[in-house]
């Protein structure tokens, strides 16, 4: 498992070509939680072939079916683009981050558990095209994601749809970067916000309390390039499910 | 369900939370760049798109344009009709290359600095895009067109290179060109935009030249136009497709003139006016002429009294024709290949008949076709276009 988990890693890096790009989809987190007072907190790391991305995950039941979630991720590319008509190498670079917030709730089902999310966060994307040519876009994004969870003491796996609207509020542009690329821009402030749905899942193996999983999440847009969005991340996680870690603490202290 | 119910109320509230419209600031002069420029210039807040799009008839061949990068472009507008950049501060680039003769001159030797005629006419620059155009990824190789009649500059960096050193033309030097352009406030943003940076060296100059001058395409012609609606009979050599059926768009007379141009012009000059098929050739306008031409370069012996063949697009506009502005108009043009191509070894093989120059005995009514035709090259867009024009407040 963990050498298949590494070359899934150094192939997710070496996928990592770069190039400029104004959305990347975080993971679509599937919390394995099933029960007030369960908690989950995860780390990832997952790679495009445009951007290599972090993200990190809490979530919480405080209530019976209710969960919080809190998502922060960021994302950068950083490359060289030869110049193929003889001038200047430029050094080009993008960057972003998001946080959001969500509420949701969940439901056992006959077969693994059942869960639907409302959130919203807010982020920004950082382009840097080369010589100080610099894009600089707010962005907003609501989503309701349902979601099909699965877990037993060895394994676990979660799938989830996540529709997205998002929203490119305000931005600060170089008009020095190239028509085509400001063709893209002016794409995104015209025709903001969008809809569109992401499929996300993740597939884990559990040592309590800790679980290791590979993650992939899917913009499911025909006209991502269009617009500038990364259409797609993979990457692995590490979680640790707050319930048993703190289960274990209590027995070792009660030892 | 009714938590349901929440959480759906919970997603329409955020849904109005952001509802309102994108809200973009784009920049590209500073408040300081545009006080400086504007008192000696007119340019526009934001820079011109420069990108050149040829029509589909071409890019289906393969037929690429060179990319065109627009902040150099812009500078290179600046230069190219800056009068500063001669010795006697009264010719620039636009003084051979006016932009209401795509880009010609309409003298048969052009004027330099203090009036000195220049060695030969001045070409039309209204079809650069076609001239640097390349196909597949052969930016400089065999497919490559050459500048100037005589085919010495294999670039338009050399080609600008070229007029602004010569004596004849704009009489400096590249040292000087490139002091003169750091002595003006206005190009310290210019060069700050294209290159990020308000260092001024000679290759810089000439690159922002080039951007500008590659950016010249005439491709909007009533030719391009019914081609763009037809299928190409036949295509040759680096796509140099044919149209033989006639064109719904034309008059009989351009038909007519275009099945004439096909016969007897499309094997040198192409029939999609993509680019020249050949880069040089000797049309017999001299049994023994005295300027060598590209042979004159190259010291080939069968290349003396070869010179470039230029596109046809503009060529209404372009007068007087030939290296050396012989024929005043289109009329003599034909009358000359018509009757009037002279005997030479190395005569090219199109142009000769059994070994002797060939006739092609044009009548009154084909000439009147042929020219009807070439019209239709004339590129009106091009010669209107205010970011082709003088930016200088005058």
């Amino acid at each position: 498992m963990r050498s298949v988990t590494l070359a899934l890693f150094a192939c997710l890096l070496l996928a990592a070509s770069c190039s400029q790009y104004h959305y990347s989809p975080n993971f679509v987190q599937t919390p394995y939680i099933e029960k007030k007072g369960d908690g989950v907190i995860t780390a990832a790391v997952s790679g495009s072939p445009v951007s290599i991305n972090g993200d990190f995950h809490v979530s919480y039941s405080p209530v019976k079916h209710g969960i919080l979630m809190l998502n922060y991720f960021r994302n950068r590319s950083s490359f060289e683009n030869q110049n193929f008509f003889g001038g200047p190498t430029l050094i080009q670079s993008a960057r972003g981050q998001l946080i959001e917030g969500a509420a949701g709730t969940y439901r056992p089902l006959a077969f693994g558990t059942g869960a639907v999310y409302v959130g919203y966060g807010q982020g920004k994307m950082r382009n840097d095209y080369g010589i100080q040519r610099i894009a600089n876009l707010r962005l907003q994004r609501f989503f309701i994601q349902p979601t099909f969870t699965f877990k037993n003491d060895w394994f676990r796996f979660g799938v989830g749809v996540r529709v997205v609207r998002l929203n490119y509020p305000s931005g600060n542009i170089d008009y020095r970067i190239e028509p085509s690329d400001i063709a893209i821009i002016q794409r995104l402030e015209s025709e903001s916000p969008f809809w569109f749905p992401e499929f996300g899942g993740n597939i884990g193996v559990h040592f309590k309390p800790v679980t290791f999983s590979a993650n992939l999440v899917i913009v499911a847009s025909s006209r991502a390039s269009d617009y500038g969005f990364d259409g797609s991340n993979a990457g692995v996680g590490i979680s640790v499910e707050l319930q048993e870690l703190f289960k274990k603490g209590k027995k070792k202290t009660a030892k | 369900m009714k938590k349901l119910g929440t959480v759906c109320a919970l997603f329409a509230f955020f849904l109005l939370l952001g509802a309102c419209k994108s809200d973009f600031n784009y920049y590209y002069y500073s408040k300081e760049e545009t006080e400086v420029l504007s008192q000696y210039l007119n340019l526009p807040e934001f820079p011109d798109d420069y990108t050149v799009s040829f029509p589909t008839h071409l890019s289906n061949t393969g037929l690429f344009a060179r990319a065109v990068e627009r902040d150099k472009a812009v500078l290179g507008r600046v230069i190219f009709y800056d009068k500063k950049l001669s010795s006697d501060g009264k010719v620039s680039c636009a003084s051979c290359h006016k932009q209401e003769l795509a880009f010609s001159d309409d003298k048969a030797l052009s004027e330099g600095v203090f009036d000195r005629a220049t060695d030969r006419n001045s070409i039309a620059l209204g079809s650069v895009a076609n001239f640097s155009a390349y196909y597949g990824t052969d930016l400089n190789g065999s497919s490559a067109i050459r500048f100037f009649w005589d085919n010495r500059a294999e670039t338009a960096p050399a080609q600008s290179r070229g007029s602004m050193t010569n004596p004849k033309e704009m009489d400096m030097s590249m040292h000087q060109i490139a002091s003169t352009v750091e002595a003006q406030p206005y190009y310290g943003p210019l060069f700050k935009k294209a290159f990020g940076s308000e260092v001024v060296t000679e290759d810089l100059v000439l690159e922002a030249v080039a951007n500008f001058v590659n950016a010249m395409g005439s491709y909007q012609s009533k030719f391009d136009a019914q081609a763009n609606n037809s299928t190409p009979s036949s295509t040759g050599f680096f796509g140099n497709t044919t149209f033989t059926n006639n064109f719904a768009g034309f008059t009989a007379s351009e038909n007519r003139g275009k099945t004439l141009y096909n016969a007897n012009c499309a094997s040198c000059h192409s029939g999609n006016m993509g680019r020249p098929v050949l880069q040089l050739a000797n049309n017999g306008l001299e049994s023994n002429p005295t300027d060598l031409g590209v042979g004159a370069i190259t010291g080939n012996e069968a290349e003396k009294g070869s010179f470039k063949v230029p596109t046809l697009r503009n060529i209404a506009l372009s007068a007087p024709y030939m290296h050396d502005g012989r024929f005043a108009n289109l009329n003599e043009v034909l009358d000359f290949y018509s009757t009037g191509i002279k005997s030479h070894p190395f005569l090219h093989a199109d142009l000769t008949t059994n070994g002797q120059p060939k006739r092609m005995n044009f009548s009154d009514n084909d000439k009147t076709d042929l020219i009807a035709f070439l019209n239709t090259l004339t590129d009106g867009h091009l010669l209107a276009d205010p970011k082709f024009s003088d930016p200088f407040k005058q």
